[in-house]
Parts: structure tokens; sequence; C-alpha cells
């Protein structure tokens, strides 16, 4: 009651703002918020002022009691916490870059351009406390100058316009003539002429010699010095292998070993065959001009044939100039880069061959030499073929070069003519003379067009008719090429005498007025030339080329298998014998020009003799003196002692048993032959625990330096995933020696650069930093580091030190590049 | 112990007794003696720009000092004129530690609590409390400055963020952290110094488990330093050794130690990271190499390839056993060496122990807690 007494309240005044009912009580009207804007009904705003008022009504909640104070400061913590890890993250861009960084500079130097006192004054600023008193005392005093000088200073250094074109020209001119220079290098390195280049580096090579060309003096004076010295050479023979130093190296047989010695008897050869080799370019026109000139008027007109001398020296020629581009191809040829022939071992395999096609090559050489240089000779001995006693002279002419390889061979084959020919009494005597006289024969008999027994092979060369019969040990000795060649490709084919002559009997490549017997073999050798032209085209291997080099001589397959067809042949001659002794006397008589076909079959029977030996034989015979095999053994039992030794035992007592028969009978005491038979099983056992105990061509070393050991990784250090790639890693060495100048620079520099007395600040952050996260920026910033560190160098020396900034500077330097 | 971060040969050392000494380092003497402090000094720093040396102690006051204009060339002592404070602000508490900012005016005092004050005002402008433990050091990140952290005697290390104007987070281990220095180049990293032998670094963001434990000493580290290249920092033991850490290595690069020299309770890098200051208890401050074979003085370019080719060197081949071996040995005092092989017997035992526990345990029953979880007890939000 009281309290609704007490909520009735009379008041004197009416309701208003100014006039509030302190109580609010239930019964009394509540003051709202609208009772308090009511008035303000009026005033601009009001519509807005209510709206408010409204949707604060509407969405009206309480306010929550704030939480206990230890609950609020851990949520402030952590929200905190996360604000501010979230911010600090800001460096791990940076903080990475930095870790991985090879090297980070600290040093920082001093600008050192603005040297001048006027400038340094100008610029300073007092900021200490005694700086300050300085300053203004001076300027009490009147003496500070002003900043003039210093602008003055840096007007010196301005440049006028007329200084800038000129400096602009000279640059542009530079530039002009440098890319100049470079376009023509372009140019000319595009040209792909060969003849061009050699041209080029041998006009490069010396002026001087192109001098010596124009000057016929010293062109001169130069031949005949060389002239004698081939002269000299050819006399003293002062390279062949004649001194004592090489007689007895080869008496005492060339070791593996002495790898050395084997290279300089090489050299020594090979010198001997550049000093004897005739300069034919000149010579050999004249030479062969004479010769043909003498052998012209010499022709078998009876037969219509031209001598052959003539072809000869031209095959020679031919041959000789084939043999040089050979070598020189050989020379240049280059060891491929890729492929399964780069391997390191095939390259020097090819390296072998042709080095080996090369020492043959110049002995080939040496010998079409010679052959050209008796050419002349020969002619003149012609005339007096008919006698017997010279027949030591053309022996002499064929067995050049392997002498004593090519005798035996002849020697070989001469029981075979003896076992054969009926005219076994004059087969050896009259040997190189009948040869002509079959050739002869033949030819006539082919001329004749006899239809029995003529053998064509089976590409239509008619090689030859046996229709008369030929002396089979003169048919052989001097027709064995060609006709071993014939059976060779026809493999024993008969075929009918009545199959045509064919067209192509005539190559292109046979001379006109060569002795039609001739084409047979030339063709058939030419065919076979052909074949292995194409062969060396595909191969660059030396022999080949060697064998490319003779291939106006003969085919080696023709060397190959006359063995085996000899018997055949033979049988084919044999009934042919009984006319031989009539043709011989008819053409012991004829002309010379037979004689020289005699020697253009012949000579490469003779020279072959060693071209056709197989590589094994000729590596037999280079490694003559060594047993590799042995050595090994020998190596590996060595090792092996080395590695197990046999343990020290007691081997002999001294005194003991020796005052005795009985005891000397019974030998070393029973413990000491123990000991030994225990020390040897001991030994046998480690041996058959290695691993290359049951290998014969393998040894395995198990030997364990331990002294090495300290300085071998017993594992993959840490970075490192892969033995390759840490062995690659170590590969290359980090010496100066090694490596370009900026190369061993950057592998040397410290992870940390800095300078002793140079304060390092904190680092700094700068909002463009972060931008730098790409790889280009580190790139220019490692640049930078790079050049500042080679500078280091440089910096007592110049005053420009324009590239020595801190750290920090740069990495802004950087970032405004870019 | 400070140092000036503007100044290279300015260090200054506070003692037991009171003293403040300034020192030449280049002529190996104090230059001046600051006297005020009734108590032991407890806390140095000098402030950002270099002119100021603050000052906490025992005494329950905060002195500022001015620091002599330049310490170049003054080799004569001037003993003779002593300094007074130019303010002495007075606390409710000892203070323990003293820190100042890398960049600004504020700095921080630890005792009771930790304080944040302004040059100018003579009174703390905040001041942070959590829990109700002392707080032995404070120190200041220098990449961001108002970020700092302390150690507690409550095993508690906390950061702080003076923008948030609150903690941040408190971690706690289980040993006492008696120094904390933050990484100059890497703003979230810090390490600290352990009563438990090793030092941890840690990333702030991520305080679940330490970046890397650096063990070696085989007593309390007292003291922890951060080279300014941030590639390495100096530890200072009460094993009465200094050792060089690297920021990320588990072990020592370098030892320090001599006869004479005691415990070591402060350590710092020189300002260009060639030289490590180390004060013991034999009343000593000593001043060391930091690459203890370094060729000092000026070098020929010649010769500093040299060296730069000698380095690289061995860097290329220091994991084979003989240069390994070569790099490592060093020679320690006997009561660290047979210390430092019963720390390893002991731990071995441990780890026998924990292996049988966990062989006779069901599988997975007892973890194995990685060393850098392993001495986390908690991190409190």
């Amino acid at each position: 009651m009281r309290r609704k007494r007490a909520g009735i309240l009379s008041e004197a005044y009416p309701e208003s703002e100014f006039n509030l009912n302190p109580h609010g009580g239930d019964t009394m009207q509540q003051i709202t918020v609208e009772d308090l804007i009511s008035p303000l009904q009026n005033t601009p705003g009001f519509g807005s002022l209510r709206k408010r008022v409204q949707q604060l009504e509407k969405k009206g909640s309480v306010v929550d009691a704030p939480l206990p104070k230890a609950l609020q400061d851990r949520l402030n913590r952590k929200a905190g916490y996360e604000k501010t890890s979230d911010e600090i993250s800001k460096w791990q861009d940076i903080v990475k870059r930095n870790r991985e960084a090879p090297t980070l500079v600290f040093t920082q130097r001093p600008d050192l351009t603005a040297a001048s006192t006027a400038e340094l004054a100008a610029k300073f600023v007092p900021t200490t406390n005694l700086e300050k008193e300085v300053m203004e005392l001076l300027q009490e005093n009147g003496l500070v100058e002003s900043t003039t000088e210093a602008n003055t200073a840096l007007g010196h250094n301005k440049l006028t316009m007329d200084e800038v074109k000129e400096r602009r020209e000279k640059l542009a001119k530079l530039r002009s003539m440098l890319s100049y220079h470079e376009a023509k290098a372009k140019r000319m390195k595009k040209i792909k002429s060969k003849t061009y280049h050699r041209l080029l580096q041998n006009s490069r090579k010396g002026n001087t010699k192109g001098e010596d060309l124009i000057d016929p003096e010293t062109l001169k004076e130069a031949a005949i010095k060389a002239e004698f010295k081939r002269a000299q050479e050819r006399m003293t023979l002062k390279h062949k292998n004649t001194s004592k130093w090489a007689k007895r190296i080869i008496k005492r047989g060339i070791k593996a070993k002495e790898d050395g010695s084997r290279e300089a008897l090489a050299d020594q050869l090979r010198t001997h065959a550049a000093l004897t080799r005739k300069i034919h370019a000149i010579d050999d026109a004249t030479t062969s001009e004479e010769s043909s000139g003498e052998e012209d008027s010499e022709t078998d007109s009876k037969n219509g044939l031209s001598s052959p001398s003539k072809p000869k020296t031209r095959i020679l020629a031919k041959a000789k100039i084939e043999t040089l581009k050979l070598l020189e191809g050989n020379a240049e040829a280059e060891i491929p880069t890729s492929g399964l022939f780069s391997l390191p071992f095939m390259t020097r395999a090819i390296e072998k061959k042709r080095k080996q096609a090369q020492s043959e090559a110049f002995a080939v050489l040496e010998e079409l030499e010679q052959l050209e240089n008796d050419d002349a000779h020969i002619d003149q001995m012609n005339f007096n073929l008919e006698k017997e006693n010279e027949k030591p002279a053309s022996y002499g002419r064929l067995a050049f070069g392997d002498m004593a390889k090519s005798i035996p061979n002849l020697k070989e084959e001469e029981p075979d003519m003896l076992v054969e020919g009926n005219t076994s009494d004059e087969a050896e005597g009259e040997d190189v003379q009948d040869i002509p006289e079959f050739k002869k024969k033949a030819f006539s008999s082919r001329r004749r067009k006899p239809k029995d027994n003529a053998k064509i092979n089976p590409s239509g060369v008619e090689l030859q008719t046996c229709e008369k019969p030929v002396t089979d040990a003169v048919w052989k000795d001097g027709c064995n090429d060609l006709i071993d060649f014939n059976a060779s490709v026809e493999q024993g084919h008969e075929v009918d005498n009545n199959v045509p002559k064919a067209p192509d009997v005539e190559g292109p490549n046979v001379p006109a007025q060569a002795n039609p017997w001739l084409y047979g073999p030339v063709q058939g050798i030419e065919g076979t030339f052909t074949k292995e032209k194409n062969t060396i085209k595909q191969d660059t291997s030396g022999p080949l080329v060697v064998s490319a080099s003779l291939e106006v001589l003969t085919s080696p397959q023709v060397r190959r298998k006359r063995k085996k067809k000899k018997a055949k042949t033979q049988k084919s001659i044999t009934p042919d014998k009984g006319q031989d002794d009539k043709e011989n006397e008819r053409h012991l008589s004829s002309n010379d020009s037979e004689e020289e076909e005699n020697q253009d079959v012949k000579e490469p029977r003779f020279q072959l003799s060693a071209e056709n030996e197989s590589q094994l034989e000729l590596i037999q015979r280079a490694f003559a003196g060594d047993d590799v095999e042995a050595d090994f053994q020998q190596m590996k039992v060595e090792a092996l002692n080395d590695e197990v030794p046999l343990g020290e035992s007691v081997l002999s007592l001294p005194g003991w048993g020796q005052w005795t028969d009985v005891q000397k009978k019974k030998g070393p005491p029973q413990w000491i032959l123990k000991q030994q038979e225990e020390l040897r099983q001991g030994r046998e056992q480690a041996l058959s625990k290695r691993k290359d105990f049951k290998m014969n061509h393998v040894m395995i070393s198990e030997k364990m330096d331990k002294k090495f050991a300290k300085f071998m990784a017993p594992q993959l250090p840490f970075p490192f995933t892969s033995r390759e790639i840490y062995e690659k890693s170590t590969r290359m060495p980090l010496g100066r020696e090694f490596n370009t100048d900026q190369g061993f620079r950057d592998l040397i520099r410290p992870a940390v650069l800095k300078d002793a007395g140079v304060i390092i600040d904190p680092i700094k952050y700068k909002m463009s930093e972060t931008r730098t996260g790409d790889s280009l920026g580190r790139k220019q910033e490692i640049l930078k580091k790079a050049k500042s560190f080679r500078s280091e160098d440089k910096r007592k020396r110049s005053n420009t030190t324009n590239s020595f900034v801190s750290n920090k500077e740069m990495r802004q330097n950087t970032v405004q590049k870019i | 112990m400070a140092k000036n971060p503007r100044r290279l040969n300015c260090f200054i050392s506070g003692s037991m007794d009171g003293e403040i000494k300034l020192w030449d380092v280049a002529y190996r003497r104090a230059n001046q003696t600051l006297l005020g402090h009734k108590g032991a000094v407890r806390g140095l720093t000098i402030s950002s720009d270099g002119e100021r040396l603050l000052s906490c102690g025992d005494d329950c006051t905060v002195r500022i000092w001015s620091l002599p204009e330049s310490g170049m060339g003054s080799s004569e002592a001037n003993t003779t004129s002593p300094q007074k404070s130019i303010a002495c602000h007075v606390g409710k508490n000892a203070f323990r530690a003293i820190d100042h900012q890398w960049t600004g005016s504020f700095f921080a005092t630890a005792g009771a609590q930790v304080d944040i004050w302004d040059q100018n005002r003579s009174e703390p402008i905040d001041s942070f409390t959590w829990g109700s433990d002392t707080v032995i050091s404070v120190r200041f990140n220098p990449a961001e400055p108002e970020i700092f952290s302390t150690s507690g005697s409550d095993r508690s290390i906390v950061l702080y963020d003076l923008r948030m104007g609150t903690p941040l987070r408190k971690l706690i281990m289980q040993t006492r952290t008696n120094a904390i220095a933050w990484n100059p180049r890497e703003a979230f990293n810090f390490t600290c110094a352990n009563e438990d032998c090793n030092c941890y670094s840690y990333d702030m963001r991520k305080l679940q488990s330490a970046l890397c434990v650096h063990k070696d000493h085989v007593s309390a580290v007292m003291d922890v330093d951060f080279s300014p290249t941030g590639r390495e920092f100096v530890t200072g033991s009460y094993d009465r050794t200094v050792r060089i850490f690297s920021y990320n290595g588990g072990h020592s690069r370098e030892v320090y130690h001599t006869k004479r020299m005691q415990r070591v309770f402060c350590v710092k890098f020189s300002g260009d990271g060639t030289y490590v200051l180390s004060g013991s208890d034999d009343t000593n401050v000593r001043l060391w190499k930091a690459k203890a074979a370094e060729q000092l003085g000026v070098l020929l370019p010649r010769e500093k390839r040299k060296h730069a080719y000698n380095n690289a060197l061995t860097e290329r081949y220091k994991h084979l056993p003989e240069i390994l071996r070569i790099g490592r040995h060093r020679h320690l005092p006997k009561p660290v060496y047979k210390a430092a092989k019963l720390r390893r017997t002991v731990y071995d035992a441990e780890k026998k122990r924990e292996d049988r526990k966990r062989a006779h345990s069901a599988p997975g029953s007892v973890p194995h807690p990685p060393l850098r979880k392993k001495r986390i007890v908690a991190e409190l939000e």
C-alpha cells in the first residue's frame, strides 16, 4: 500500500523533457524515447532521428556482462599473438632468401667519390654538441665560407655540348668499327670451303713464306736445300733404324713398357719417309713425258699397242696422289663426337687404326716413289732384258719395302711352279721375261677369237682364252692376280664361250692404247676397285684406307683367294704348256712394253704381300716381344704375394740336426714343417676368399690403405642424395689453375663477407624487399655481390667505389632497377 | 655488459659492487668508471642513438648516464672526474635486467614485473605481469623494435608486443632460461640459454618445438648473444667456457677457455662480428677473436684470396674423416672433458632405460619424444 501510495504523486507541472517523473513507477506512464524526442518534431532532421530510434528499438538487446579479467586477458593475448605472428611473417621471404644466398655481404665502404674538401665542408652538418659549439663560434666570427666553392668545383666537372658531341661521335665510330669487324668475321666463318680456309690459313701462317714463293731465288735455294737433305738421307739412311741404338732396341725386342722407344723408332721411320719423299709435283710430269716419249718410239707397231709405261706412270702418279689425299684426309678426319664411336675406347681404337694406316700409307708412298724413280732406269734397261743376268735387277726393283717378307713369299711359290710346270728348268730363270710372253700370246689368241675354252666372267668381261697351252709356271707367276681374280669372281663357273663379248670390255677407265690384254684384268681390278671405293667411303678406319690407296694395283681380295684357287687355275692352264716354249722364244725378243706390263702386274703382288696380311698378323708382328698374358700372371702373383703374404716361420735352425746323418736325412723338424704347412693353408684359404680367386684374367685389389682411408668419405655427406652427384661435385678442382678467374672467385667466396671494423646493423624491413623474391632480383644481387667482391682488390687503386654499398642499399638498388 | 650499437670500441660492464666501467677496446683499459648504484648492477644497455647508457640494479633504481662523445683516441683514462647520472628512476622492486629498443626511445626493465619506460619520462609508461614470478631477463628484437621477450624464474619465456599492449605467449620449459638473444637477421627467431646446458632456438610463431637444440656445454648456459651477421652466436656458461655455435648447428664450432677464467656470466659479440667479449666471475672482461685462426690486420688481396681458397678447400672436404677430426679437435679442460663424458654416460643410460621400458610396454604406449619438444612443458596462451 505504501508503495502504491508512494507511487501516486501529483505534480504541479505537466510532464515534459524538463520535468521528468523521477520514479517512473508502474502505475505512472513511463517516459519513453518518443516522449523525449517529441518536442523536436518541428526541427529539421526529425524524420531520420525517429527512423534510427525505431531501428534501435527493433534490434534492441542487452549488452553482456564483461568476462572475467583472466579470460579477457587470455583472449587478448591470443588475438595479439595471432596478429603479431601474421605481422612478423612478412620476414619469411627475406629470411629464406638470406639463408639460401651463397654469400651474405656485410662489407660497407665509405663513398669516396666526393673527395674535395670544399664539397665535404659544404655537406657538413654539425650533429654533436661539440660540433655545434664550434660551428656557432665560427659563425659568430664570420669564418664560415659559403658553399659556393663546392658548387664551382662541381661546375668544373660539367661537359660542354661540343665535348659531349665529340665523345658521342667517337663512341659511335668505335661501335661501328666493332660491328663491321664482327660482321666480317661472321661472314668469313660462314664460308664452308675448306680450300679457302686452308689458303687463308697458309697466308696467315707466314707472309714470309708467300714472299719466298714469289722470290724465285729463295725458292730455288729452298728446293736445293730440300734436295740435298733428301739425297743425304737416301745416302746415309740415317733414320732407317740403322743407328746403334735402334738396332739394339730391335734386337732386344720392343717391349710394351717401352712405349717411348717404339714411338721413337716409328718417328725415325717417318722422318725417313718424309725426307726421302720425292717432290713430284714438277718432276713427275717431266719424267713421265720423257719416258713416254721414249716409249712411244718403241711402241710395238705390230700389235698396235702403245707402251704401257705411260699409263703406268700415270697410274702410279694417280695412286700416289690418291694416297696423299687419303693421308691428308685421314689426318683431317675428325673423331666423331657423338654416338657409339665417341666412346673413349672406340676413339682410341680409331686413333690407333688411323696411325697405323698413316704409317702404312707412308710406306706405300715411299714405294711408289721408288717405283717412279726407277722408271727411267728401267726403260733403259729394258733393251737388255733378254739377258739372264739382269734378273737380279728386276728382283731388286721389285723387292722394296718388305724385302724380307716378299722374297720368302716368292720362294714359297716357286716350288709350286716347279711341281706343276713342265718347263721347270726355265721357270725360275725366265720368270720375269716369261710373263710378257704369255700375255702377249694370250692377247693374240684372244684376237683370233677362239671358240673353245674361253673363260667369261659373270659380268660379261672376257678375261682370257686359254686356247693355247701356256706354261703354268709362267702363267701363274705373271698373271696370278688376274686369274685368281677371275676365279674368285667366277667361283668356278665355266661359261659358254659362245657368250658374246660384253660391250663394256673396254671401260672408260682403260686407256685406249693400252694393251688389250690388260683389259680383262684391269677391268676386273677396277671393278673391285670401285667396290672397294664404296666400302672406303663408308669406312674411315685405317687399314682399308691403305688398301684403297693401292686400288689401282690390285685388290686384297684377289690375294686372299689366290691360294685357294691356285689349283684350279693351274688345272685350266696346264693343257697350254705345249706351245709355251715357242711363245717364250717369240716374246723374248719382243719389245719392252710388255715388260712394263709385267711390272705393272707384278709389282703390286710383291707390295701387297705385306699389305694383305691381316690385322691380326700385323698386330702379332708388332707385339712380337710381348707376352701380355704371362706378364699379367706374373703381376697378379706379385700382387697376391703383396696383399696376402705368407706368414713368417722358422725355416731352419742353425746347428739343428746337422751333427748326425740321420737327422740330416730327416730334414727339418716336424714342428717347423707343421708350422709352414699351417701358414700355407692359411694363405690358401685367404686366397680362396678373394673375389678374383677364380678369375684368371682379373685382378681385384683388396688392399686397404689405412692412411688413404682417412681421406675417403665413409658415407655420403649430408646434402647429397646420390653418389654420382657427390663425386661430380668434388671432381672439379677449386684452384686458380683449373678455373677461370671469375669461376675461381665464385668458388672460393666465403659464405659471409664482412670487414673488421664495419658495424653490421640489424636487418631492416623495406616494403620493396618482399617484391624481390623472384629469381631475377636474386640473380642481380648475386651479380652485384660478385662485382663488389671482385672490385675489392681494385679499391686501393681507384677511387670509383660506387659498387661498394651496403647490403641493404644494394638490395634497394636492385629493387629500383627492377 | 653492454655494447654500443653505434660504436665499436665502446663496451660497458657493470659489476656487483655497483661500478660501471667504460672500456676502450682498442687500448684494452677502462676509460671511465661510473659510480652511483648502491647495490649490484644487474643490467646495462645503451640507447639506440648510442649516447645514453641505462643501467639498473638491485637498489631499485634505473639510472641514465650520458656517454662521452668519442671513445676514439681518448687513450688517457679520465677516471678523475666522476660522472653523475642524468636521471635516476626509482622503482618498487629490484631490477634484474634492462634492455633498450634498437630503434625508438623505449626501454624495458625486468624484475617483479616488466616495465616499459620512455627515456624522457620518470614513470614507466606500461607494465606487464603474467604470473607472479620474477622476470630475470629481457631482450628486444633488433629487427622488429616493438617485439621483445623475457624469461622468468618460473622457467618461462614470454613474448610481448608493445603495439598490442599485452604479452603474447608464454612458453614453459623444464628448466629456467637465463638469457634470450634474437637473431638480428631473422626477425622471428630467437635463441635462449637454458639452465640445462643447452641452447634452444625457437621460431616465435611456432613454439611447439624448438628449431634447433645446441648442445655442448656441460653446465648452465648463462648468457647468449648473436653475431650481427646472424649466422652464429656466442654463449657463456657456468662451466667456464665460451662457445660459438652456428645458428643452425647442433654443436659448437669453437670453444674458448683459459685456466683462470671462471664462470662466465655475460658474453657479447662485437658490432662487426669479429670479436667476442666475455665477462666472468674472476672479475675480468676478456676479448676473443670470433674466428680463432683468422689473421688480423690489413690483408693484401692476395692474402685474402689465399685464406678464402683455403677455407673453401676445407669447406669442400670437411666431411672427410681426417679433415673432420682436425676441424673438430679441441683441447678441453679436464673437468669439462670429464663432465661431457659423464653427461654422455648419463644420456646413454637414460636412453637405454627408455628403450627397455619401451620394449616391455605395449607398442606405442611409450613415445619417442624428439629432443626439440622434450624440454617444453607447456605453451600458455
